[in-house]
């Protein structure tokens, strides 16, 4: 099991509280959250990435759980076992694409020591999710916007952190090319010690995934 | 994180380079004022180095002092030539020189004294006066000038000029029945003495001879010289006299018996006290160029907070992404900070160069000019004091927005 949460709860003040559904990932599995927008996603993604403070329940990471650690220890979980991707402008726009893709092992001294050699790591990423080679030393204010998408999965997935977490990956592409870029990240992630978490109010990704969660509108 | 820093302020290029050059500036007008300001310190105590004492009349300090030494204002009263020779006696003074002070020529003041005034009075740090051209008076008609009244009136060795009575072209007027030949011309020193003319006493007597309350009685024109006794030209009175003591133990009990003296209300004056307040009033206008220069220093610091603090929106998603690769609200302040110390760092060491490079290259005109010999040591302890306060008030100042970018990073989460 690489992924747990149980019983979360979070309040936003005396009259908001949004109650979550159990939720498991195992290793290799690729589960999907649903919902309308409003019902407490990013919330929810915030929680399992340790931003936010854990108010109530119980949630765990290969075996560590979130109640109790400091902000900081999180922070470090965060950076070790997590990969996350955002529904857009990932990068830092300044930074090259492959400067931005690296930035990943940057407080994961875990994470780079899993990482031989950068530079060729990114090569082999940069070719399974179809990127052009000479775009690694462009910035990544001058890429598409798939290929920027692109870069945030190779900055995701470097160091082989335990969960992949991604936020509405897809919404700023069209339909063709959310199938191939799907394809992409469903290729390159490694199904034999990684799990994936992604929130999508998209219902045709339902296909790529194993497990479906639906989260309820907020009452 | 030094290399994000960098990045993003390489980013920003322009606004960036826009405050490191106001701060610059800023940095640039303290550090050259510190500079001037020692340096012109240094100059003012060191216009006159040798003279023990100054007996004039009964005045203050500061008054003789702005006369005798940098010529500037007229001497209220005059002390008999009789005092003056009685206390020469005095066991304890090695040497003394008389001065006397009233005539000018185009607007530059004279000096009559005794030739040994070029081997007492001695200037910057015990440097003598020394002849450019020419050599000292030995006669009554002959004229020694500063350096700048030379250069100013293009005057050589062996033109003639007469003295106008009193200072101030206007109102004096001219001695012009007897003309003074330029036998010296002296170095400059960087002191009022560069801007004085020196002529005998017993020259300035004779030229004075028939005068009365300002006007002539009668001319001198026809006075054959060397038919005048010695004692004729014995001045009656002088403006003050610099004094030599043969031990600096003497100093205040002389001083004392000189305050104390029965003829005549005469006093001593010690130069370095009298030059110190005097400094202290003086050095006022320095202190408000300082206040305003670290005003300046305040507004660049400013500016820079503003930039930082106007770029925050524009950087929240860099934000979001150092936190969701990990890094936590501490260390994403301390990027801000990491900015403005390179910031402040680029600052110092641009304002250093430029003040370092045109210190070296105009020390000469400077030390000619206005008599200042600025430090070129590319750096003092004090400037390091001056730059480590001003560093840390950069750094202080921007922890506003490091601390605005921690609260934020806290409370914002991964949202859009």
């Amino acid at each position: 099991m690489i992924f747990r949460a149980q019983d979360v709860r979070h309040c936003f003040d005396e009259k908001t509280t949004l109650e979550f559904p159990a939720l498991a990932v195992d290793v290799g599995e690729r589960v999907l959250i649903m919902g309308p927008s409003g019902c407490g996603k990013s919330t929810l993604l915030n929680l399992i990435s340790g931003v936010l403070p854990l108010q109530d329940g119980h949630i765990e990471l290969l075996g560590q759980t979130y109640q109790g650690l400091s902000g900081r220890a999180l922070d470090q979980l965060r950076a070790d076992h997590i990969g996350v991707i955002f529904q857009t402008l990932n990068l830092i726009p300044h930074l090259s694409a492959r400067r931005n893709a690296a930035l990943a092992l940057r407080f994961s001294p875990r994470r780079r020591t899993r990482v031989e050699d950068i530079d060729r790591e990114y090569a082999r990423l940069s070719d399974a999710l179809g990127l052009p080679a000479h775009i690694a030393d462009q910035h990544a204010k001058h890429l598409s916007i798939g290929q920027q998408q692109r870069i945030a999965v190779i900055r995701a997935l470097l160091g082989h952190p335990e969960l992949i977490l991604a936020d509405e990956p897809t919404s700023a592409l069209d339909p063709d090319s959310t199938a191939l870029f799907m394809n992409e990240l469903m290729s390159s992630f490694d199904r034999n010690r990684q799990g994936l978490i992604v929130v999508s109010h998209n219902p045709d990704l339902r296909a790529f995934f194993d497990t479906v969660i639906t989260l309820e509108a907020r009452p | 994180m030094i290399d994000l820093a960098w990045s993003s302020l390489r980013a920003r290029a322009l606004a960036v380079t826009l405050v490191v050059i106001s701060l610059t500036c800023a940095l640039v007008m303290l550090l050259s004022l510190e500079r001037i300001q020692s340096a012109t310190k240094n100059g003012f105590d060191q216009s006159i180095s040798g003279v023990d004492l100054i007996i004039g009349p009964r005045s203050g300090g500061i008054e003789l002092v702005l006369y005798t030494v940098f010529h500037l204002g007229r001497p209220t009263n005059n002390i008999t030539m009789q005092t003056v020779d009685d206390l020469a006696t005095h066991e304890a003074i090695d040497w003394l020189v008389p001065i006397a002070l009233g005539d000018s020529h185009r607007s530059f003041r004279v000096i009559a004294t005794i030739p040994e005034y070029f081997d007492r009075i001695r200037v910057r740090q015990n440097d003598a006066l020394n002849f450019a051209q020419g050599q000292r008076f030995k006669d009554l008609n002959e004229v020694v000038i500063g350096a700048t009244v030379a250069d100013q009136l293009d005057y050589h060795i062996g033109d003639s000029i007469y003295l106008t009575h009193g200072s101030g072209e206007a109102l004096g007027k001219v001695h012009d029945d007897f003309a003074f030949t330029i036998t010296g011309i002296l170095e400059p020193t960087g002191t009022p003495n560069d801007q004085a003319v020196f002529v005998d006493l017993k020259g300035y007597e004779l030229i004075h001879l028939g005068w009365q309350s300002g006007t002539r009685a009668f001319g001198i024109a026809n006075l054959d010289l060397n038919n005048i006794p010695p004692d004729a030209l014995k001045p009656k009175t002088v403006t003050a006299a610099f004094v030599g003591l043969k031990s600096k133990l003497a100093l205040f009990p002389f001083v004392r018996s000189v305050n104390e003296y029965p003829e005549e209300a005469v006093s001593a004056i010690i130069p370095g006290i009298a030059l110190s307040e005097l400094w202290s009033i003086v050095g006022m206008v320095d202190r408000v160029f300082t206040f305003l220069s670290w005003l300046i220093i305040a507004i660049s610091l400013i500016t820079m907070v503003t930039m930082t603090i106007s770029s925050l929106d524009a950087r929240t998603r860099e934000m979001t992404i150092l936190r969701a690769i990990g890094a936590a609200p501490r260390e994403i302040a301390s990027l801000v900070l990491m900015e403005a110390a390179l910031i402040g760092l680029a600052a110092i060491v641009c304002a250093i160069l430029i003040v370092s490079g045109s210190t070296f290259l105009a020390q000469d005109i400077l030390a000619q000019r206005l008599g200042i010999a600025p430090d070129i040591a590319l750096i003092t302890v004090d400037e390091i004091k001056i730059f480590a306060m001003i560093f840390a008030a950069g750094l202080a100042s921007s922890l506003l927005p490091a601390i605005m970018v921690y609260r934020r990073s806290m409370q914002q989460g991964f949202s859009q």
